[in-house]
Formats: structure tokens, C-alpha cells, sequence
């Protein structure tokens, strides 16, 4: 659950970007800090080894003001991708608020997604996480390669599940702030139920989005 | 107490870290030789409390820059620098130093995360391992027990059963006994029938001899009573008799040979002896005309218990009839091979089928009929040569025969059972 301290008025929410690995997780939020420019917005913290790939994680931190004076301080982790890292991953889940599944749209990394995403509901089941209650946005990147997995056999899939589904090239650019989008507005509700963003501290799920979501130009 | 192995304390990797920690971590006398080469005058670096963390503590605040590492100030540098070019340049060089000094903490801190976590689940799995192999351990305790339990109700049973298969073959020789026996009593008995009619005959002679009457007279009851042919025939019986009598007293003198079925001492006995009353008792039984061929050569008498060794011979011939379907002819030859006796008995019947002459000697394979053979009468001679330190095989030919063969050493076993063991 968010993390709450009073003392400094701030609300820290940890979204989480996971994945199997070389799904574009980091390209994720490279995009992001590149093309948003919300309220608040730090540098972009990449620890990654020779080969771009993220050796434990890569950590945007964005904010904005409540009329309260609350900072709302949302921090974007991604995961390594790769199997062997489990313990990193298990860790830099943990405490998360949200979770952005990204999956590699090609049709030969199918088995890699699934074994991801069981590694996902295995951590959250570990860590003491809710599979039911916390926000999961599931999302099929790389959609401008060309042998990948049809739309429409994508949605048959997870149709049957509580996630929304969303595609995205998060090298070209497309689809990136939509899932963002919709994991912000899933987190708000949960945030807004438990510290009344809106009652107590005066900003509703729209301007939530707005704020956090301004495109710079 | 504290666990030796988690000496390091444990920080969330992600938490928010203050300024003196951050500088704690980074590189001072580098920062603060470069903030004075930058700046010319003094400095200091505040956190948000107003507490020095670097620089001089008295220096005046004629100039602030406020350091943001992710969004929020963690505090300022001061400094009576005026030049704000300079004062950004300075900034820039506490950030860059402040931001490594936070890439490294929240990376070590991680790998201590996932350390432990590794750790941790390791000491989960190891327990898990020890709770399994007490598992197996338990259960494989139990196992030996169970087996144990299986073993002995077996070796019961088996006893049971080379029991029943000795009260069989005590049965075949009572019955081939009561047979040969049976003759000789039968016709004795009518011979001595007969012999009290003479003796009827003789006695009205007598009568007439006492009476007084003439030599004539006496002549001529003796002619009526052909008793010429009385006395000679009265010879006759009393000789078949006696021959009769012999031949019971030769059926008890080879029924003696088996008498010991369970005697557990150790005899010295001619085998070829053994062979010949096994024949004499087993003729009786076969119900059919069977030749026997004997090649009887000389040999050393062999240290045995008879009674097992004449149950083998007993059971090998009775097989060997069993596998003739018409008369035939059984030819058993011994001879002494090296240090071993060698007996072969081969029959003229069909032969065994090569797919199952592996299994004749398991336990209770057979090929008769149920009811009629139990499967262990083989299985029991190999035991019982077994144990007399010898060995039996067997070949067929099909349309020509079996032959089975069996062994013994000279020198007599010393590892035998002891009373109550059975040979297994």
C-alpha cells in the first residue's frame, strides 16, 4: 500500500513495470520521460549492465502538488526481465501499488510471457500481495514487428481475466501513455479509498490523470 | 538473540534517503576539494533542519541553491560565493555526487534484498529437505519392518507348503507299499486257506488210520483222497509262502530306507542302493509297464540325510513317469565324476518345451493339472541338493527325452541347517 508520511505531506506510490526479458520495459518509461511532462519530474535512474540490459532496476520518479499541499510522488520501477533474477524482482515488487504486465508481442516468446506472468502471481502471492485487489494492466508491446500474435487472439485470451489489455510499440511510441493512463486511474481509486484524495485532499481521478499525464510538446 | 547471519540490517531499497546519508556515501574530500576550487570562498551544505553536513559551519548565507535529487529539496547549498554561475556549477557537482552515492545505496541495498531473500528461501527449501528425508527415513523404517513381516509370513507359507510336499510323497510310497505289499498277503492268505482244507484232508486219513480198519481200506481212502498230490501241492504252498514272506520282509528292509524322512543326522549311504529301492517302491505305483536301465557303477558312499536324498530319488522317478504318456523306458546311470557323484535319469517321453525349461525349477510352476501337482516337487530336490553342497540341471530334447541330472560331493557338507531349519 501506498506509502503515507504525514510529517512531510507526501504520498509515495510505486508502480511497477514487469515482464519477461527484452519485452521493452525499460523503453516504457524511457518513453515516458521523454514525452510527459507532468508537475513533477525527476531524472530517470538506469542501472543497467554493457548490452542495455537492467541489472537490478531502472526508477523514474514523477510527482504533483494536491491543492491540500499533499506531493503525490509516483515512482516507476521496472524489473529484470531475466529469469535468474528472481530475488531482485521478488524485491523491487515488493510494496507495489501497481503493476504494469509487459509482454512481448511475438509469437515466439509466448511461453516467456506465461512463465513471466506465473513468476508475477508467484511474487505477489509471496510477497503478501493481492492478485484480486491490485492494479494490473496487461499490456502487448512491440506491435510493429511483424510475426506476432494477432489482436484478436490476444483478447480471446485474456478476455476471461479482471486485467485490461492494451498494445503498444513502445518504440515507435504508441500505446504507452494509454496503458499508463489506465493504471493511474486504477491506482487513484485505491489511493482515493484509503487517504480521500478527493475529500481530504481536494484532486479527483481526473486531474489526477491530467496532471500526471501532460504531454511536453 | 541476534542470528549471526543477518548482521547486515535490512533497509526497504526504495525508501527515501537523507542528505548526510547520501553524503555519508559519497566521495567528501573529493566533493569539498572541488566545491572550493569552484566556489573561492567558504560553503556549506545544509540539510533541511539547517544542520552542516559539509563545508563550514560559520559561512554566511549570502547565496542558496536548493538541491532536488527526484522531486523535493533535500536541502540547499550555502555559500558567500555571489556568482550564480559558479553557485549552479557547484550544485551540479553536489548532485552529481549525491546521485551516485543514491544509485549505489539503493543498488547495494537491493542485493542485500535479494541476498537474503535467496537466502532465506534456501533455509526454507533446506528444511523442507530435512522434513522430507525424515519423511523417507520414517518411512523407510517402516519399509524394512513390512518387509520383514512379508518375509516371514513367506518363509511360514514355504515351510507349510515343502511340509505338504513331504506328506505327498510319504503318501505316493504308501500307496505303492500298500499295493506291493497287498500281493503277497493275498495270495498267503488263499495258499493258507487251501492248507487248512489239506489239513482237513489229512486229519479224516488220520481218523481212518486210528479207526482200526485194514491197510486196504486205508489204501483206498488215500487214493480217494489223492492225497499224493496233497503233499506235493502242500510243498507248494508252504514254499510260495515263504517266498511270499520274503518278499514283504524285502519290501519293509527298502521301506526302512525312507522310515528316516525327517531324521536330521548325517548317514553315509550307497547311492545305488538308494537308486534301487527308489525303483522297487516306485514300480509299485506307476501302474504301467516301465522299464528301468539301470548303469549302476561303482561308487563312494556319499554323507547324506537319507531321507531327504530318498525323497529326491523318489520324486525324479516319479517325474520322469509322469512324463511318459505310454510304457517307456528310464534309464539311471551314476558314475562318480572328479570328486562328485553324478546320477542321470532320463525318460523317453515327450521332452519339455524349450520356452519353459527356465521355469521348472520356480516354486510352484507346474504343468499339470490343478489338483494333481503343486509345482514344488522339483523346487524341493534343488533345495535339498542345495543344502548337500550339490546341484541339479536339467535338459530336454524335444520328442527325445529329458534328462535330469544331479550331483553330489564325496565330502560331505559341513554348513547343513540345524534342527528345525529348513532347506531353503
Amino acid at each position: 500500500m501506498a506509502e503515507y508520511d504525514e510529517r512531510n505531506a507526501r504520498l509515495t506510490i510505486k508502480l511497477v513495470y514487469y515482464g519477461p526479458a527484452q519485452s521493452g520495459k525499460t523503453t516504457n518509461l524511457t518513453f515516458l520521460h521523454d514525452h510527459l511532462c507532468p508537475e513533477l519530474k525527476g531524472e530517470m535512474m538506469a542501472l543497467e549492465t554493457k548490452g542495455d540490459r537492467t541489472l537490478f532496476f531502472d526508477l523514474l520518479p514523477m510527482g504533483m502538488k494536491c491543492p491540500s499541499g499533499l506531493l503525490i510522488k509516483l515512482k516507476l520501477f521496472t524489473v529484470p526481465g531475466q529469469v535468474a533474477h528472481d530475488s531482485t524482482r521478488k524485491a523491487v515488487l515488493s510494496r507495489a501499488d501497481g503493476v504494469v504486465f509487459v509482454a512481448d508481442s511475438q509469437h515466439n516468446q509466448s511461453t516467456n510471457n506465461l512463465e513471466s506472468f506465473e513468476n508475477l502471481a508467484a511474487n505477489i502471492a509471496r510477497l503478501g500481495l493481492d492478485m484480486d485487489t491490485l492494479p494490473i494492466i496487461i499490456q502487448f508491446n512491440k506491435r510493429d514487428l511483424v510475426d506476432i500474435i494477432s489482436e484478436k487472439e490476444v483478447l480471446s485470451r485474456w478476455n476471461q481475466t479482471p486485467w485490461p489489455v492494451t498494445f503498444s510499440s513502445a518504440l515507435k511510441g504508441y500505446g504507452i501513455d494509454e496503458t499508463f493512463a489506465l493504471l493511474l486511474e486504477r491506482v487513484y481509486a485505491h489511493a482515493d479509498e484509503h487517504f480521500g484524495l478527493q475529500q481530504i485532499h481536494g484532486v479527483n481521478q481526473q486531474d489526477f490523470v491530467a496532471k500526471l499525464m501532460t504531454r511536453s510538446e | 538473540m541476534k542470528d549471526p547471519e543477518h548482521f547486515v540490517e535490512q533497509v526497504n531499497f526504495d525508501r527515501e534517503i537523507p542528505l548526510d546519508e547520501l553524503l555519508a556515501a559519497a566521495d567528501k574530500n573529493n566533493l569539498s576539494a572541488v566545491l572550493d576550487r569552484i566556489l573561492q570562498h567558504p560553503y556549506r551544505l545544509i540539510d533541511l533542519t539547517d544542520q552542516t553536513l559539509l563545508g563550514t559551519s560559520t559561512c554566511q548565507n549570502l547565496c542558496r541553491a536548493t538541491l532536488i535529487l527526484e522531486l523535493e529539496p533535500l536541502g540547499y547549498l550555502v555559500s558567500e560565493c555571489r556568482d550564480p554561475v559558479l553557485m549552479d556549477l557547484a550544485k551540479r557537482c553536489v548532485l552529481m555526487q549525491i546521485r551516485f552515492a543514491q544509485k549505489y545505496l539503493m543498488a547495494s541495498a537491493l542485493h542485500i534484498e535479494a541476498i537474503q531473500e535467496d537466502y532465506s528461501s534456501l533455509c526454507k527449501e533446506h528444511q523442507a529437505l530435512l522434513a522430507s528425508e525424515a519423511k523417507y527415513k520414517t518411512l523407510s523404517e517402516h519399509l524394512d519392518e513390512k518387509v520383514k513381516q512379508q518375509v516371514s509370513t513367506i518363509e511360514t507359507t514355504q515351510r507349510k507348503l515343502f511340509e505338504s510336499e513331504k506328506l505327498a510323497s510319504v503318501g505316493h510310497l504308501a500307496a505303492g507299499v500298500a499295493h506291493e505289499i497287498n500281493t503277497p498277503i493275498g495270495f498267503i492268505n488263499s495258499n493258507l486257506n487251501t492248507a487248512r482244507n489239506y489239513l482237513n484232508e489229512l486229519k479224516s486219513i488220520c481218523s481212518v488210520i486210528q479207526s482200526g480198519d485194514t491197510l486196504a481200506q486205508v489204501r483206498v481212502a488215500w487214493s480217494d483222497a489223492d492225497m499224493n498230490f496233497l503233499i506235493e501241492d502242500f510243498d507248494d504252498l508252504l514254499t510260495d509262502c515263504t517266498d511270499g514272506g520274503k518278499r514283504v520282509a524285502e519290501i519293509v528292509a527298502d521301506l526302512k530306507l525312507f522310515s528316516n524322512v525327517d531324521a536330521e543326522e548325517e548317514i553315509a549311504v550307497d547311492l545305488n542302493q538308494y537308486i534301487r529301492t527308489s525303483c522297487n517302491v516306485a514300480r509299485a505305483s506307476l501302474g504301467r509297464e516301465i522299464v528301468f536301465d539301470f548303469d549302476l557303477n561303482a561308487i563312494p558312499p556319499i554323507t547324506c540325510r537319507p531321507g531327504y536324498i530318498g525323497q529326491v530319488m523318489l520324486a525324479l522317478i516319479m517325474n520322469a513317469n509322469d512324463a511318459m504318456t505310454g510304457n517307456g523306458t528310464i534309464s539311471i546311470k551314476s558314475y562318480l565324476v572328479d570328486a562328485n557323484v553324478v546320477v542321470d535319469i532320463h525318460d523317453d517321453g515327450p521332452g519339455i518345451s524349450q520356452t519353459i525349461i527356465d521355469k521348472v525349477f520356480d516354486p510352484f510352476f507346474t504343468t499339470k493339472d490343478v489338483g494333481e501337482g503343486k509345482g514344488l516337487g522339483l523346487t524341493a530336490c534343488r533345495d535339498i541338493l542345495l543344502a548337500h553342497g550339490g546341484e541339479i540341471s536339467i535338459e530336454s530334447k524335444q520328442t527325445r527325452g529329458t534328462l535330469v541330472s544331479f550331483c553330489l560331493p564325496v565330502t560331505s557338507p559341513s554348513d547343513f541347517p540345524k534342527e528345525g531349519e529348513h532347506f531353503e
